[in-house]
């Protein structure tokens, strides 16, 4: 699914607006426990989470997943921001919860 | 995202690089003293014509092809250089982005500039927009080849370097910073894996086993040493520290077993997964430690097939 698209689904707020959304992911994850990315999100997903500290990107980043999406409104720390920012992944806000951004997404055929 | 990874590099350059690295630096300038009638010399030398009139190395003002066509036709006796000069005309400075120096010359109409320092008024250069293009691709392949020549003196040098055996060793310091901006440690262990051009799914696993060591260095140990050593056979990690030690480190290893307090689990991390995502991205882990003295843990990640 293309990072377009996901902005479309979940009516997102898009933070860093020099990168692509051209590109595409193949899966969600969805979760705010960050041991639980590093141990079950696939490469090449795209990251739903509540957590907006620096460690939500660090997982991002060691998963190697380019597309994060904070949800329920919640906005990244600034720290978080800019490094995702240098590893050059798409960050986005949704005002959507998780179920109900989880929800959307399963219906639009994105698995997890 | 291959093009696009390409497309966001160019754009990168093309803000990164400057005037000074594509300005013509080599060329014949006039004083103000000298005649018009030397000002088609000094063009046909330049192979330029833009003409900078220098006094003590400061630009004071430029002639160009339309001010010595109207000397011409003037059929005025010769004159100095000064009378036709234009001193209004557009300068740029040698640490201004190409991108930038475009717009100005865009917007002014010019085709040649002269390039001084900002504060001195020194010349240092000039810049025709009919050569740019050229310079500007002649520079890309300059940065280009840099690259590529980089990165594959890194990704080569198990095989460029002779010897019996190549061990590279990399030695980290994890300092006692709060948790929140933990991390460092294994994004750098990461970039040094990606420039030795070790497999991709191997760095990830490295990352993911160090980043979750990093993150108990500073949620129990108040940081620690970390020893990456790579050779074509393994990655081998040995994380160390000086921390409480583990009482029992069979049960630490239970999944879901954990002592964290609040703090940590705020944080998205202390449900007790820690050591099994270390241990499940390993080939071979070990973990060894004692109360009062610290922890020792060795990751071990191969990376030829057995």
């Amino acid at each position: 699914m293309t990072i377009e698209k996901i902005i479309s689904i979940l009516d997102c707020k898009i933070l860093n607006l020099d990168v692509s959304t051209d590109s595409s992911v193949d899966s969600v994850y969805a979760t705010d426990l960050m041991s639980d990315v590093l141990a079950n999100c696939k490469k090449g997903s795209l990251l739903l989470t509540i957590l907006s500290n620096l460690q939500s990107v660090r997982a991002a980043e060691m998963t190697e997943v380019q597309v994060v999406c904070y949800v329920s409104g919640r906005q990244p720390k600034p720290e978080a921001l800019a490094h995702g920012k240098k590893k050059q992944m798409t960050i986005l806000t949704t005002d959507y919860s998780m179920y109900r951004a989880c929800s959307l997404l399963h219906d639009a055929g994105l698995k997890e | 995202m291959g093009k696009i990874k390409i497309v966001d590099r160019i754009q990168e350059m093309l803000y990164e690089l400057e005037v000074r690295s594509i300005m013509w630096t080599d060329f014949y300038t006039l004083h103000p003293h000298d005649m018009m009638s030397k000002v088609r010399k000094v063009m046909q030398r330049n192979r330029n014509t833009l003409v900078p009139i220098v006094l003590d190395k400061k630009l004071i003002g430029t002639l160009t092809i339309d001010n010595y066509i109207k000397w011409l036709n003037s059929k005025e006796k010769d004159k100095p250089v000064t009378r036709y000069m234009n001193v209004d005309s557009v300068t740029l400075h040698p640490q201004e982005p190409v991108i930038s120096a475009l717009r100005k010359m865009s917007d002014s109409k010019s085709i040649r500039v002269a390039v001084v320092e900002p504060e001195s008024n020194e010349l240092v250069g000039v810049i025709c927009r009919c050569n740019l293009f050229e310079d500007i691709l002649t520079q890309f392949d300059i940065v280009y080849k840099d690259e590529q020549v980089r990165h594959y003196r890194a990704s080569h040098i198990f095989e460029d370097v002779q010897a019996d055996a190549v061990n590279i060793s990399l030695l980290f310091h994890v300092a006692d910073t709060p948790m929140e901006f933990g991390g460092e440690i294994a994004s750098s262990i990461r970039t040094a894996l990606q420039n030795l051009g070790v497999n991709s799914d191997m760095i990830r696993r490295a990352g993911i086993a160090s980043y979750e060591a990093e993150m108990n260095l500073l949620a129990y140990a108040g940081g620690g040493e970390f020893q990456v050593d790579v050779n074509p056979k393994h990655i081998k990690i040995v994380i160390s520290d000086r921390g409480p030690g583990i009482p029992d480190v069979k049960q630490a290893m239970e999944p879901g077993y954990s002592t964290a307090p609040d703090w940590v689990r705020e944080l998205g991390f202390g449900a007790g997964m820690g050591l099994n995502n270390i241990d499940d991205c390993s080939d071979i882990f070990k973990i060894r430690s004692e109360v009062g003295v610290g922890t020792k843990l060795v990751i071990v990640i191969d990376l030829e097939e057995p």
